[in-house]
C-alpha cells in the first residue's frame, strides 16, 4: 500500500511536469501582446520593448523554459504581470475562496443526494422518483451561470434575502483567515453561489446512490431483514444505505477534483474571488506566470483528489488490494 | 429486413441528415447591386481588393464590433469584397502594431483620458507621418507633408491662441483627407446616491470619480466613508509599476503631484506655490511649505527631484511620452526645483507636472529594485492615505488630517465587482454610494426609466467623452490609399446607427477624419467636419466621378491608371 | 459499472430493440425521445423556421427600432436591445447546439472507444502507456483549458469541438477499458483465438459489439458534456461571435445589462438548453436501464 502510494506520488510529479510543459508552450503560441493589456496602446514602441524585456519575454523560448521551470521546482510562478506581485501569493488568496465554496456545495450536494438517493431506491416505480430524477436532471441540464443570474434576481433583487456579489461586505476589513471567512458576513455571501453550485452537483450522488441501493437492495440479506419483519425505514438507512454508500464516496474524491476547475462560471456571476475567475482574467490579460500558476495548481489538486479517490476505494472496499 | 434494421437505418439517416445541415449552410451571399456600365470588363481597372475589417469582440466592444459587421456590409452593397473579423483585443493590437503592419481597415478607439485634452496626442501621435512606422500610434499610415508641418508647430507654440490656430487649420486637413472614419465617441453616463451625498464634480472624460470629487463630496447622513464601485480591477499600488487606468485614479489621491488639472482641465498649482517659464525649455517650480508625508516626515524639493529622477532611471512605460523631454533637474534653493528641457515641450506642465507623483526619498532610496516593490503599505503625501488593499476585491482608505486641502468625506472604499451587473444590483441595494465607470447604455436606460421608484435615490449625470471610437484604415494599401474611396466609405458609416441603436442615444456622432470631438470645446474646429453624413447614393456618385466602374458581375473597379 | 452480468449476446440491436421497449413503460423516456426528434427536427430545418437573419434589425411601422420588445405574434420570444429577433436566434442556435454535441460526442466515442478496446484487449505495456496518457490528460482542468486553447486557436466553432473532445475522450477511454477487460477474459475470445482469429478481427467482431452499448451511453452524456461546454465557453465570451448560439445569445444579454429586464431575453435560451439537455439524459437512462440490467424494474 505504502509502496503503492509512492508509485503514485512520482507518477504524479512527473504528469505536474509534463502539463506544466504543455501549459508553457500554449500560452507562448497564444496571439495577441502581453502588453497590450498592461499598458495603453500610446506609449511609445520603446517602451513596449523595455516592458516584454522586464517580464523576461525577449529571451529565446528555450531559455524562458528553463527559468520557468527552475522556478517551478521552488513552488515558484513568477511575478504576475498585472498584479506585479508573485503569482503564488494570488493564487493562495484565491484558492482558500474557492475550495471554501466548491466544499460547502459538496456537502450540501452529498447530503441531499445520498438520503435523496437512497430515498428514491426505496419508491422505486413511483411518480415521486420520476419527480426527483426530473428535477436533479433540470439542475444538471441548466448551465450554472444561468441558474446563478436567476437566483440572484429572484434572492437578492426581488427579496433581498441574501447578497448577490462577492465574498464579504465591502469595507468589512481584515487579511487573517478568521476574519475573512469566520463570521456570518462571509456565510450570508456564500448560501446563494454555494446552493448553485450545489444544485447542479446534487444529480451526481444522488443517481448513483439511487443505482447502487438498487444493487444492494436485490442482495439477499435486505430480503432476509424484509422477511423478518425489520422496520422498512431501518433497513433502509441501516442495512442497505451503508454498503450502498461506497461508489458514492469515490466518486465524490474525483468530483471534487473537477469541480475546483470546473466551476469558474458561478464565481464569474456570483463575483467570487476565486481561482477559477482568477484563471479567466489572467487568460485574457495574457498574464502568462499567473494564468500558468493557476492551471498548474488547479491540475496538481485534480490529479491529488484522483488519487485520494484510489485510496478511498482501497480503505473502503477490502475486496482490492495494491500489491 | 427486420423492424429493427429498419429502426436503426432512421435513426442512422436523421443523423445524416442532421450532420449534412450542420456542415452545410453558414456562407454568406454577397448581394451587389450591379450598376450598369458600357465598358467592357477587360477595359476595366483592377478589381478592387478584399478589404477584412477587423474588431473587438462583443464583450470588449459591442458597438465596435456591431460597426464592423455594418460596414463590411455596406461595403459588400457596393460590390467590394468585405468581411469583418472579430478578435481578441490583445491580438488586435498585435496586429495593428506588430512588424508586419499586416491589415486593411479595424475598428477601435482612443480613450478620452485628461491628458488628452491636449491637442498633441491626437494631432501629432496619430497622425504624424513620423510615427507611421510599425509600432508607431499612426497605425493608418497617413502621410502628408502640409499636415506634419502644423502638426510640429503646434507642438513648440507656447501662445495658446496662437497653437489652436494651428491645431484649427490641422483639423481642416484631417477633414478633407479623411485618413480614418470617426463612427462615435460615447457619453460617461455615470451615478450616485443622492441621499446620502452631495455636491459631485462631473469631469469630461473622467466622470464622477476624479481628482476633485474626493475633495468637494458631503455626506447627507452619518455614513461619511464613501463606497465607489468598479468592475475594473486594479493592478497594484506602486506608482513606479502601475499600469491600470483604475490604479491611477485612486494613486494620484494617495501621492500628491505639483501640479493637479483643475474640473476645468486647467493646471491648478498644488503641491507646488507656482512655475516660471524662465526659457520655452527652462521651467522652475516652486514646492508648497510645511507638507509632510502619511508617515509625519516633510516633503521637500530632493523628494521632488529624486521622484522624477526614479520614474526617469527605471524607465517607467506608462509616463515615458512625458519624461523624455526632461534633459536635468537641479535643486536652486530650498523650495525651487528646475526642470532643464531637451526641447520646447508645450504640454509639460498640463501633462508631465500634472501626471508624476511625489514619493518619499527616505523610503524609495533604500529599495533594491524599486519596480518590482509591491508597496503595500503605501507612503504618500496625498489628501488620502492607505489603508489596506486586497487584491481584486477592495482598496480603503481614510483622510490624512495633516493635508492642506482637507476632503470633507473620512475616507472612501473603492470596490471591484466582476460585472457591471453586480454593480447595477449593489446600486439597487444601496451598497455603493457612486461608479467610477461609464454605466452601459442599458443600465443608463434602466435607472433612468425607475420602473416602479427602486432607482429614486439615484442621481444619473452626464459628460460627454473627449475620446472617440473610428474605423481605421490602412493608406499603404489600396483601396485605401485611393482618397475618393476613404470618402465614400465615410459615406456608407451610418452615424446615427451607432449613436441611436446602439448606444441608446448615449453619446456623440462622429465623422470623416473627426478627431478633436465636440466636448473638447477650446481645440475642437467646429468647421473641419465635412463628410459625416450616411448616404451610400452619394457614395457611389462619388466613386464613379473618380473612375471607379462597376463590371458586369457588379464588383467594383480600381480607376484605370 | 460492473459488466459481469452483462449477457454475451448483448449487441447493438438487442439493446436497441430493449430501449424501444422500455419506452412503452418509462414515461420520462418518451418524453425524452419526443422532446429529441423534436430538436433534431427544429435543428434540421433551421434555415427554414427561423423567419428572420439572426442579426436583422427591426423597426416598428413609425420607423423606431423595436428595442427589448416583450413576446408578441409578430416576435415570439421577443426582440433584444437592438431589434433583433431572438426567436430566430434561438432557433438557429439549436442547429449549433446539436451540431457542437453531435460532432463532439462521434469524435470523443470513437477516439475513446479505440483507445479504450486496444488498452484493454492488449494490456500490459501497451495498456500502460496508454493509461498514463489519459492520466495526463484527466490532470487538466476542462473550463480553463478550453478557454487557453480557444485563445490560442481562433475563436470558431470547429475549434471549440476539437477542444472539448481532446479532454473528453479520456473518459470514454478509460469506461470502455475496463469493460473490455472483463470481456476478453471471457471464453467465447479465447476459443476465437484459439481458431486463429487475428487481434484486429477479434476486436471488432468479438469484442465491439459488447461494448457497443456501454459505448452509445457514454455518447448521449459526451453530447449533453459538450453542449453544455458549448455553451459555457460562449457565455464567458471565448465563442465563436459569427454563430448563433445559446450560450452567445445569454452572453449577450449579460454583457449589455439586459437580464434583469429582458425576462424573455434570458429564459429562452436558458429554456431551451435545460429542455434539450434533459431530454438527452432522459434517453441516457433509459440506454442505462438497457446496458445496466440491475437497474430493470423487476
Amino acid at each position: 500500500m505504502l509502496g503503492y502510494f509512492a508509485r503514485r506520488l512520482a507518477v504524479m510529479l512527473l504528469m505536474i511536469f509534463l502539463v506544466s510543459t504543455m501549459i508553457f508552450f500554449l500560452f507562448r503560441t497564444m496571439p495577441g501582446d502581453p502588453t497590450a493589456f498592461v499598458v495603453d496602446p500610446s506609449i511609445p514602441a520603446e517602451a513596449r520593448q523595455q516592458l516584454l524585456e522586464r517580464y523576461g519575454l525577449h529571451d529565446s523560448l528555450w531559455v524562458q523554459y528553463q527559468v520557468f521551470m527552475k522556478d517551478l521546482v521552488k513552488l515558484d510562478f513568477g511575478d504576475s504581470f498585472f498584479y506585479n506581485r508573485p503569482a503564488m501569493e494570488i493564487i493562495g488568496e484565491k484558492l482558500a475562496a474557492t475550495l471554501i465554496l466548491m466544499l460547502t456545495a459538496m456537502v450540501f450536494a452529498y447530503v441531499i443526494g445520498i438520503f435523496g438517493g437512497a430515498w428514491m431506491a426505496w419508491k422505486r416505480g413511483t411518480p415521486l422518483e420520476s419527480v426527483g430524477i426530473t428535477i436533479s436532471l433540470i439542475f444538471r441540464s441548466a448551465p450554472t451561470f444561468w441558474v446563478g443570474l436567476m437566483v440572484i434576481l429572484l434572492f437578492s433583487v426581488r427579496l433581498g434575502w441574501f447578497p448577490a456579489q462577492g465574498m464579504r461586505t465591502a469595507g468589512t476589513g481584515g487579511g487573517t483567515f478568521s476574519e475573512v471567512f469566520l463570521n456570518t458576513d462571509f456565510l450570508k455571501h456564500l448560501v446563494l453561489p454555494a446552493l448553485v453550485a450545489g444544485l447542479y452537483f446534487v444529480a451526481t450522488p444522488l443517481l448513483i446512490m439511487r443505482n447502487s441501493m438498487l444493487e444492494v437492495m436485490s442482495e439477499d440479506y435486505i430480503e432476509m431483514a424484509r422477511a423478518k419483519g425489520i422496520k422498512e425505514r431501518i433497513i433502509l438507512y441501516r442495512h442497505a444505505a451503508r454498503n450502498a454508500l461506497l461508489p458514492v464516496v469515490t466518486a465524490g474524491a474525483l468530483f471534487i477534483g473537477s469541480a475546483i476547475g470546473g466551476q469558474v462560471l458561478i464565481e464569474v456571476v456570483f463575483s467570487w474571488p476565486g481561482l477559477g475567475r482568477e484563471i479567466v482574467t489572467a487568460v485574457t490579460r495574457h498574464d502568462y506566470p499567473l494564468a500558468q500558476g493557476c492551471f498548474i495548481i488547479i491540475s496538481a489538486m485534480v490529479m491529488f483528489m484522483n488519487l485520494v479517490a484510489d485510496m478511498l476505494y482501497a480503505v473502503l472496499d477490502p475486496r482490492i488490494s495494491y500489491k | 429486413m427486420n423492424l429493427m434494421k429498419k429502426r436503426m437505418w432512421i435513426s442512422l439517416l436523421v443523423v445524416g441528415v442532421l450532420l449534412l445541415t450542420a456542415c452545410g449552410g453558414g456562407g454568406a451571399s454577397a448581394p451587389a447591386a450591379p450598376t450598369e456600365s458600357d465598358i467592357p470588363d477587360e477595359e476595366m481597372g483592377e478589381i478592387v481588393p478584399s478589404i477584412t475589417l477587423l474588431s473587438s469582440l462583443p464583450e470588449a466592444n459591442m458597438v465596435n464590433y456591431e460597426m464592423a459587421e455594418e460596414i463590411a456590409e455596406e461595403l459588400r452593397l457596393l460590390g467590394v469584397d468585405a468581411v469583418a473579423q472579430p478578435m481578441d483585443f490583445a491580438v488586435l493590437l498585435d496586429v495593428l502594431y506588430g512588424e508586419d503592419s499586416d491589415f486593411d481597415a479595424y475598428t477601435i478607439g482612443w480613450s478620452g483620458r485628461v491628458e488628452r485634452l491636449d491637442p498633441d496626442m491626437f494631432i501629432h501621435s496619430i497622425n504624424h507621418s513620423d510615427n507611421a512606422e510599425p509600432g508607431g500610434n499612426n497605425t493608418n499610415r497617413y502621410r502628408n507633408p502640409a499636415f506634419d508641418a502644423l502638426a510640429d508647430a503646434q507642438r513648440q507654440e507656447m501662445d495658446i491662441d496662437a497653437r489652436r490656430e494651428i491645431v484649427f487649420e490641422a483639423q481642416e486637413i484631417l477633414g478633407q483627407d479623411v485618413p480614418q472614419v470617426t463612427l462615435y465617441s460615447r457619453a460617461n453616463m455615470q451615478t450616485y446616491n443622492k441621499e446620502l451625498f452631495a455636491d459631485v464634480i462631473n469631469i469630461p472624460g473622467e466622470g464622477l470619480f476624479n481628482e476633485w470629487t474626493p475633495f468637494s463630496i458631503r455626506p447627507l447622513t452619518d455614513k461619511t466613508v464613501l463606497t465607489v464601485a468598479s468592475n475594473v480591477n486594479i493592478d497594484d499600488i506602486n506608482p513606479l509599476s502601475s499600469k491600470s487606468v483604475y490604479g491611477w485614479r485612486n494613486l494620484r489621491l494617495i501621492y500628491d503631484k505639483l501640479v493637479r488639472l483643475s474640473p476645468e482641465i486647467e493646471p491648478v498649482p498644488w503641491a507646488a506655490v507656482g512655475w516660471d517659464v524662465v526659457a520655452d525649455d527652462v521651467i522652475d517650480v516652486e514646492l508648497r511649505q510645511g507638507m509632510t508625508f502619511h508617515d509625519g516626515e516633510p516633503v521637500t524639493v530632493e523628494d521632488v527631484k529624486f521622484s522624477y529622477e526614479l520614474f526617469i532611471n527605471e524607465n517607467v512605460e506608462y509616463f515615458a511620452s512625458f519624461l523624455t523631454p526632461i534633459d536635468t533637474i537641479e535643486i536652486m534653493d530650498e523650495n525651487t526645483v528646475r526642470f532643464n528641457l531637451k526641447y520646447a515641450y508645450a504640454p509639460f506642465i498640463t501633462n508631465t507636472l500634472a501626471q508624476i507623483p511625489i514619493l518619499p526619498m527616505h523610503i524609495w532610496e533604500d529599495i533594491e529594485n524599486p519596480v518590482q516593490y509591491p508597496n503595500m503599505e503605501a507612503i504618500g503625501s496625498g489628501p488620502f492615505k492607505m489603508e489596506r488593499f486586497q487584491t481584486g476585491e477592495e482598496l480603503v482608505v481614510s483622510r490624512f488630517d495633516d493635508y492642506f486641502e482637507q476632503p470633507i468625506i473620512d475616507g472612501y472604499i473603492f470596490q471591484i465587482f466582476a460585472s457591471p451587473e453586480g454593480v447595477l444590483t449593489a446600486l439597487e441595494l444601496g451598497t455603493v454610494d457612486i461608479v467610477s465607470y461609464d454605466l452601459v447604455p442599458a443600465h443608463t436606460e434602466q435607472i433612468s426609466n425607475n420602473e416602479g421608484g427602486k432607482y429614486d435615490h439615484l442621481e444619473l449625470t452626464e459628460a460627454q467623452d473627449i475620446g472617440f471610437f473610428y474605423l481605421g484604415m490602412n493608406l499603404d494599401r489600396a483601396p485605401f490609399n485611393n482618397k475618393a474611396f476613404r470618402i465614400a466609405v465615410a459615406h456608407v458609416t451610418d452615424y446615427d446607427l451607432a449613436l441611436d441603436v446602439h448606444l441608446n442615444g448615449y453619446g456623440a456622432r462622429g465623422g470623416g477624419g473627426l478627431v478633436i470631438v465636440e466636448a473638447n470645446e477650446f481645440w475642437h474646429n467646429p468647421d473641419a467636419l465635412i463628410y459625416d453624413t450616411y448616404d451610400p447614393e452619394r457614395a457611389r456618385e462619388i466613386l464613379a466621378e473618380a473612375g471607379f466602374t462597376w463590371d458586369s458581375e457588379g464588383r467594383l473597379r480600381m480607376p484605370v491608371e | 459499472m460492473s459488466t459481469a452480468t452483462l449477457h454475451k449476446k448483448a449487441n447493438s440491436q438487442s439493446v436497441i430493440r430493449l430501449f424501444f421497449k422500455n419506452l412503452k413503460r418509462d414515461k420520462l423516456a418518451l418524453i425524452g425521445v419526443v422532446l429529441l426528434v423534436f430538436f433534431i427536427g427544429v435543428a434540421a430545418f433551421s434555415d427554414i423556421i427561423a423567419p428572420y437573419g439572426p442579426r436583422d434589425r427591426h423597426y416598428n411601422e413609425d420607423g423606431k427600432i423595436r428595442r427589448l420588445e416583450a413576446p408578441s405574434a409578430a416576435h415570439p420570444f421577443g426582440t433584444t436591445d437592438v431589434g433583433r429577433d431572438i426567436y430566430s436566434q434561438v432557433v438557429l442556435g439549436t442547429k449549433t447546439a446539436l451540431t457542437v454535441g453531435i460532432l463532439a460526442a462521434l469524435l470523443v466515442t470513437v477516439v475513446g472507444s479505440v483507445v479504450g478496446i486496444i488498452a484493454g484487449y492488449y494490456g500490459g505495456w501497451v495498456d500502460t502507456v496508454i493509461m498514463r496518457v489519459v492520466d495526463f490528460f484527466y490532470a487538466i482542468p476542462f473550463i480553463p483549458f478550453v478557454i487557453v486553447l480557444s485563445a490560442v486557436l481562433k475563436p470558431s466553432i470547429w475549434n471549440i469541438i476539437l477542444a472539448v473532445s481532446l479532454l473528453s475522450w479520456r473518459t470514454v477511454a478509460r469506461l470502455v477499458r475496463s469493460q473490455v477487460l472483463s470481456i476478453a477474459k471471457r471464453p467465447f475470445i479465447k476459443a476465437a483465438r484459439v481458431a486463429g482469429a487475428s487481434n484486429p478481427r477479434i476486436m471488432f467482431k468479438y469484442v465491439l459489439p459488447n461494448v457497443v452499448p456501454l459505448i452509445m451511453l457514454e455518447m448521449a452524456f459526451m453530447v449533453n458534456w459538450a453542449i453544455a461546454a458549448e455553451a459555457s465557453i460562449a457565455f464567458l465570451g471565448f465563442g465563436d461571435p459569427t454563430v448563433p448560439s445559446w450560450g452567445q445569445i445569454l452572453h449577450i444579454v449579460f454583457t449589455t445589462g439586459n437580464s434583469r429586464v429582458a425576462w424573455w431575453w434570458i429564459t429562452a435560451p436558458g429554456v431551451a438548453i435545460v429542455l434539450l439537455l434533459l431530454s438527452i439524459f432522459f434517453v441516457a437512462r433509459a440506454l442505462e436501464e438497457v446496458v445496466d440490467p440491475r437497474l430493470r424494474r423487476r
